[in-house]
């Protein structure tokens, strides 16, 4: 009866006495003996707006409509909305366009990049571990316009090695491309026998918009077979199939895949640029790195399953809010690093601001409006983008009523907080049509912070 | 059939009050100090409490005892008499309770009649059955049944067992008191509850306090596991600490540990396995030793199996909730297992029982902001249980104690347990376990169990794996084994793709040509005639021989017109005019630059349509999987234009009935905007299948026709200065162009029609759509195709190359003159080429029987589209390298795949690669 009692009341007590303790993870507590090391202060725990709002840009690509604020709000539970948007449509759908990017790029000319993003949402759907995916990748036979996986290679038709290493190794082997690697150890013959792998592959033209990727036997004398960057070499003719088991099985993958979430949920790589391994970048909170590649490995590199260990540490939900030149803190993460949205995410929350319901074509129009003509390029570089950008921001929203009737509720909706009393009275007279235009060009909201 | 239950339930429990009350003063009077003696005496009383129906042993007496003894079987009769009015499960207690009250053999005479009185058929009445019932009563006590054997001829002792209790209608020995006051007592509280009447009350009232308390138990671990929905994944850390204690104790199940903001310590089974819950303010007090103290005192209880035990002593409780010493002996019974875990744990890690009851302490002093919610924190007394934790070395008991204590709990436990039987020697030995047995067998081998096959293995290794003769020794074994890893799908692959190799090849040009004559020529002595099959294709041929031939005609005029006046300064100039005064240049610039233009090909159509549609590596067009959704939409779009169509046809009528008709140009008009074409081929202007479409797609062209014509008397009169008619004349000219020369198109348009994939639905509407009008013109619009004769289309194509001067001649104009002479030399090689292979296919013209056929394929342009169409015919074969190996190596039995007695050598080779890839994937870090 005592036992019954006490159950009872564990259920009733609410879920905020687990507090911060909870939420501490062995991320956490490696993270804090790092800045114990380094002397540094940690910043608070955002609040649970600004937790929602990171959180539904990260997981699903948009920010959190007004109920789906309502709601959380009403019972603020992390890991339940964690899973809640894993658990949801939107997840595997943004997360496969995200990977497509990755590993894509915005290039269609060379290979049917939709194809392959269709293929990346059903792993994503169907949780499919990253190293099977990955192996998918790099051995994928057959045609293009229906089996996605190949067109990764099809699209780095020419020294594929060059994206293979930088996407999953996260090492520059094009650095050794022409001389040997001037910060690391690789050498131009590395880079050779590595893309070597490749080699034993045919391109076939079917039909316009359908190549054919088959393997081929090539057969070599010893001192010509390909070499994997662990010094292992294929034992037969099935190249690609070996090259892809020497990948995934080695711990630089892990690393790097670890190394990759980390990036996109933080801001920053434990080693920065997230694809530059190399000897003389080492990652900031090496033990860290390792405790995340050991984990994914431990865990069949199940993306879900990291993606709670990260969304769930205390590290991911600190405050953003910190003062210029807190380099170190920012490396150590200490405080959040905001970082800004992806074209894609600004579109969706655009439409979810206003209340419009999301056009692939408009979308597709304003991603390239972001990166310009070389879509493959840094759009930072292009500094026409913001004004095509903003033209065509204007366009978007211009015919769009405004969505709320007052200006809290345009800030809710908009940035998922409400006004406060300077910024009532800094809009008042203003229209909410002028006032939903100037939040949208906020940095507010352009940015996960 | 209540009242029966009832009565064996109120026994047990009265069994289970004589034996708690026992215990209790046993552990009063003469204590031991071992958690296990107390844990076993407590088990002990419990089970008095699920003894319902006790195990019947038979020992089987002696022949010369049995041939003088009373004892003897009872009859068949008797048994199945019995068996029509209980169920099996009482059979047995029904049976001894009938033996006991028989004063003697002779009164059994009529054994059916007696059994009734005690056991009520559901048919009798139960006011019956007590009135009967209380002779029997009166006759019963601690008296040996005697029927005699005589009196049941086909009565046979048989050895029984437990699980089968219903043929354990044996004799009770004489001395077996305990057993015989149990049956006693039994027979009073039924006797009595019949006398009564009012039994089934009693039993209503039990079954309600069964019903409540089940209902209680099973809400409260519902609520247990609500309030675990709660705990969270321990740190790391923490995880560590179990994982390494797991590791220490050898234990193989898992186990996760949570933390929960108040519950635990605790271990329990929750739907998703076995949990250690902790409460996260107490384990961040507890230093990393306390914290595996408790974790070890909570394995003990996973290792020694005291969830089950408990959940088990819940149970008796639940069936003797009206019995207070039930509710004691389940209190005691769980306490004393957190003294036996505590005493594995100082057993197995004497240094740790410090620290547990450190932990002990630590966690009483914050149950006020921490209920604790298990017993490892709330076993018994916390003075009692740290003292017996610290003083663990010194638990020896007594010899003199262990035996009283034994000495006592082996007869509470015959008490009801057991029930011991004599019988007379068997005769003979049943078969009926032995048949079991073999049809259990027989099943087996019939019905074999099927393992589970890794989801990796792909499907044709498993096939080959499944049909393996042997493959359960071995090399074999080895084999079939690899095959199921992913380096051995590599090593096979291997294996695959070098038989392939060798046995596919790369057939050269001269075989390809061979392939074709044989395949589609028929050779008649010297002469080949073509093959029926073929015929179609053939004509085809001739007649795009035909349509190139007078085109490339046209196009020489041109070429040689410009080589004339060709400013030749230049060496790529120079190079140009050899070749524009080249014999071979018509038609290679035919074939190669203008042949799409003037007759289209299901290839330019394809570029039409290669967003939505792909040709497939059989030839058969399929819609993208990734635009399907786009396909759908753009069908709908056009099924909503129709009735828009429609109108706007109707309109362009009455317009064109509105239109005076002073002159020619007023007639065409006329005809032209009554013409249902013309209306398809307007709307299909600026009309893609993505617009959403509206009745406004037309309004520029009432806008025109508005802007074309002025009113008068006799209808609308065209205003032939106006640049809108011109607009809408020069569309008209164009549609008249696009009729003229419809088949151009349509032709290459049903090819792809009759290429496209029928699987489903949605083609089947793209096919009907594309057979419209709509979806010529679009595709007219989309090309941007216009009616041009040769020596046009060779002229826009020079025009690329080359520039007429003021003086006449002509210059290049090309980005790159360098770039022209280079064609040129491709152009010359490449005709050098054909003219060398030409001879060959000459020599075959010669021989052909069709003259026409032999006419075309002499020709320049005729030997340039043979070559493609003995391109386009030869076929690839895909060569199955597995299934070659695999015939190389085995050989194809009726029992299956056995392997060559050469073949152990290959075998030997994949299994040495394998371990070779395994030793270059054993290199993980760079």
């Amino acid at each position: 009866m005592q036992r019954l009692i006490v159950t009872i009341l564990a259920v009733l007590i609410p879920a905020d006495a687990m507090a911060e303790e909870t939420v501490e993870t062995e991320v956490d507590a490696i993270l804090k003996s790092a800045w114990m090391e380094a002397g540094v202060q940690p910043s608070s725990i955002c609040s649970d707006e600004q937790f929602l709002r990171r959180v539904t840009l990260d997981l699903v690509g948009r920010i959190p409509t007004v109920p789906e604020r309502e709601q959380f709000l009403s019972r603020p539970d992390r890991s339940a909305l964690i899973e809640r948007l894993l658990n949801s449509s939107e997840f595997p759908t943004f997360w496969g366009e995200l990977w497509t990017t990755q590993l894509f790029g915005y290039e269609t000319s060379n290979a049917d990049r939709d194809t392959l993003a269709l293929w990346l949402h059903d792993q994503f759907r169907g949780n499919r571990p990253y190293d099977q995916i990955v192996e998918d990748l790099l051995t994928s036979t057959g045609e293009s316009a229906f089996n996605g996986p190949v067109n990764f290679l099809l699209r780095y038709a020419d020294e594929p090695v060059v994206k293979v290493s930088r996407a999953f190794l996260g090492v520059r082997l094009d650095c050794a491309r022409c001389h040997d690697h001037p910060f690391d150890r690789w050498t131009q013959t590395d880079f050779r026998q590595m893309n070597r792998f490749f080699e034993a592959t045919e391109r076939q033209d079917v039909s316009a918009g359908n190549v054919r990727l088959v393997d081929v036997v090539r057969e070599v004398s010893a001192e010509d077979r390909p070499r994997f960057l662990t010094g292992a070499e294929p034992r037969t003719t099935q190249w690609r199939a070996e090259f892809a088991l020497f990948m995934t099985r080695s711990r630089p993958f892990a690393r790097n895949f670890a190394n990759r979430l980390w990036y996109h949920f933080m801001g920053r790589g434990l080693v920065h640029p997230a694809d530059d391994f190399n000897a003389s970048n080492p990652a900031s909170v090496p033990a860290l790195l390792e405790h995340l590649a050991e984990e994914a490995r431990s865990n069949g590199f199940d993306f879900r399953h990291m993606i709670r260990v990260i969304c769930s540490s205390q590290a991911y939900q600190r405050q953003s809010v910190s003062p210029k030149d807190d380099q170190l803190r920012h490396t150590l993460f200490a405080v959040r690093t905001i970082k800004p949205l992806t074209p894609e995410q600004w579109y969706e929350s655009m439409c979810i601001a206003t209340g419009q319901a999301s056009r692939s074509r408009d979308r597709d129009n304003l991603v390239r409006a972001f990166f310009g003509d070389d879509l493959n390029a840094d759009f930072s570089s292009t500094w026409e983008y913001r004004e095509t950008v903003q033209g065509l921001m204007s366009r978007l929203v211009d015919p769009v009523r405004s969505p709320a009737r007052s200006l809290d509720e345009l800030f809710i909706r908009f940035l998922g907080r409400s006004a406060t009393s300077e910024e009532l009275e800094k809009c008042a007279g203003r229209s909410l049509g002028e006032v939903s235009f100037a939040l949208l060009h906020s940095s507010e909201f352009a940015f996960n912070h | 059939m209540i009242s029966e239950w009832f009565a064996l339930l109120l026994r047990a429990s009265f069994l289970l009050l004589i034996t708690g009350s026992c215990v209790t003063l046993l552990s009063r009077l003469y204590p031991v100090r071992s958690a296990r003696w107390h844990r076993l005496a407590w088990g002990a009383v419990l089970l008095q409490g699920v003894v319902l129906v006790p195990i019947s042993l038979t020992i089987e007496i002696p022949a010369w005892l049995a041939a003088s003894s009373i004892l003897s079987a009872e009859s068949s009769e008797t048994s199945d008499a019995l068996s029509e009015h209980v169920p099996v499960g009482v059979s047995a207690i029904s049976r001894i309770s009938r033996n006991t009250p028989e004063p003697n053999a002779g009164a059994s005479a009529d054994s059916n009649a007696t059994f009734q009185y005690i056991l009520p058929s559901p048919q009798t009445d139960v006011s019956d059955a007590g009135e009967n019932s209380i002779p029997s009563m009166s006759s019963s006590g601690p008296v040996l049944s005697a029927v005699g054997s005589a009196d049941l001829p086909d009565a046979r002792p048989r050895e029984l067992s437990a699980s089968e209790p219903n043929v354990s209608q044996q004799r009770v020995h004489p001395h077996a008191g305990s057993t015989e006051v149990a049956v006693s007592v039994t027979e009073k509280l039924m006797t009595a509850a019949g006398r009564v009447g009012w039994i089934r009350w009693l039993s209503a009232a039990w079954i309600c306090g069964v019903i409540g308390l089940a209902g209680f138990g099973l809400a409260g671990y519902v609520i247990l596991n609500l309030a675990l929905l709660r705990a969270r994944p321990a740190r790391r850390s923490w995880v560590k600490e179990l994982q390494n204690l797991s590791l220490e104790l050898n234990l193989d199940r898992r186990v996760a540990l949570d933390v929960h903001p108040v519950v635990g310590p605790l271990i329990c089974r929750t739907p998703g396995g076995y949990r250690i819950v902790v409460p996260i303010g107490l384990w961040s007090e507890l230093s990393s030793d306390e914290r595996i103290a408790v974790l070890h005192h909570e394995l003990s209880h996973l290792r020694r199996g005291d969830l089950w035990k408990s959940l088990l002593a819940r149970l008796v409780l639940i069936l003797h909730w009206f019995n207070p010493l039930a509710w004691t002996s389940a209190r005691r019974f769980e306490e004393s297992a957190e003294w036996a875990c505590d005493a594995m744990m100082a057993g197995e890690q004497p240094a740790r029982v410090v620290h547990l009851a450190n932990a002990l302490l630590t966690a009483t002093a914050a149950r006020e902001g921490s209920p604790v919610l298990a017993l490892s924190a709330t076993g018994g007394p916390l003075f009692q249980r740290v003292r017996r934790l610290v003083s663990w070395d010194q638990q020896g008991d007594t010899v003199m104690q262990r035996v009283v204590w034994g000495g006592l709990l082996c007869p509470l436990v015959s008490l009801s347990l057991f029930q011991l039987q004599f019988a007379e020697p068997a005769t003979e030995q049943p078969a009926t376990a032995a048949i079991a047995s073999a049809e259990t067998s027989e099943d087996e081998q019939q019905n074999p169990r099927t393992e589970s096959v890794p989801a990796q293995m792909s499907g044709e290794l498993k096939e080959i794996a499944d049909r393996i003769i042997g493959s359960d020794q071995g090399n074999l074994k080895k084999l079939v084994a690899l095959m199921k890893t992913p380096t051995g799908r590599i090593v096979m692959a291997d294996r695959a793709a070098l038989h392939a190799q060798d046995a596919a090849g790369d057939p050269d040009d001269v075989s390809r040509w061979q392939q074709f004559v044989s395949e589609h020529f028929k050779r008649n002595g010297s002469a080949f005639s073509v093959n029926p099959a073929f015929q179609a294709k053939c004509d085809e041929y001739v007649a795009a021989v035909s349509d190139a031939e007078a085109d490339v005609k046209l196009i020489e005029l041109i070429l040689k017109e410009t080589a004339a006046a060709l400013d030749t300064s230049t060496e790529p100039a120079q190079f140009l005019q050899r070749f524009l005064n080249h014999e071979g240049a018509p038609a290679f610039v035919y074939m190669n630059e203008l042949r799409s233009r003037l007759h289209p090909r299901i290839e330019d159509l394809s570029d039409v349509f290669s967003e939505m549609l792909v040709r497939n590596s059989e030839g058969q067009f399929v819609i993208r999987p990734v635009r399907r959704r786009a396909v759908e939409e753009r069908l709908r779009n056009i099924e909503r234009f129709q009735p828009m169509l429609k109108r706007f046809h109707e309109e362009l009528t009455a317009w064109s009935e509105d239109l005076a008709d002073p002159d020619r140009r007023h007639t065409n008009l006329k005809s032209m905007l009554a013409d249902p074409g013309v209306a398809v081929f307007l709307a299909s202007r600026d009309l893609t299948e993505d617009d959403e479409p509206d009745d406004e797609h037309f309004d520029d062209y009432f806008y025109l026709l508005e802007e074309a014509t002025n009113d008068a008397p006799a209808g609308l009169i065209l205003n032939a200065e106006s640049e809108q008619l011109q607009e809408i004349e020069s569309e008209l000219r164009r549609y008249s162009a696009v009729r003229q020369n419809r088949s151009v198109l349509e032709k290459p348009l049903q090819e792809l029609i009759d290429r496209l994939d029928q699987s489903d639905d949605l083609h089947v509407r793209l096919k009907a759509y594309l057979s419209t009008d709509l979806a010529l013109m679009i595709m007219v619009r989309e090309m941007d195709y216009s009616a041009i004769t040769a020596d046009d289309a060779a002229r826009e194509w020079l025009s690329d190359l080359v520039t007429q001067g003021d003086n006449g001649k002509y210059t290049i104009t090309s980005e790159s003159p360098e770039d022209v002479k280079s064609r040129c030399e491709d152009f010359f090689r490449e005709f050098r080429e054909l003219r060398r292979r030409g001879r060959s296919l000459d020599e075959f013209a010669s021989q052909l029987v069709d003259r026409n056929l032999a006419a075309a394929i002499r020709t320049l342009s005729g030997k340039l589209l043979l070559q493609e169409l003995v391109e386009n015919s030869a076929k690839r074969s895909d060569v199955d390298g597995l299934q070659l190996w695999v015939s190389a190596h085995f050989e194809e039995t009726a029992e299956g795949l056995k392997l060559h007695d050469w073949a152990d050598e290959e075998i030997n080779a994949i299994l040495h690669e394998a371990a070779e890839l395994e030793e270059q994937f054993s290199k993980t870090d760079f």
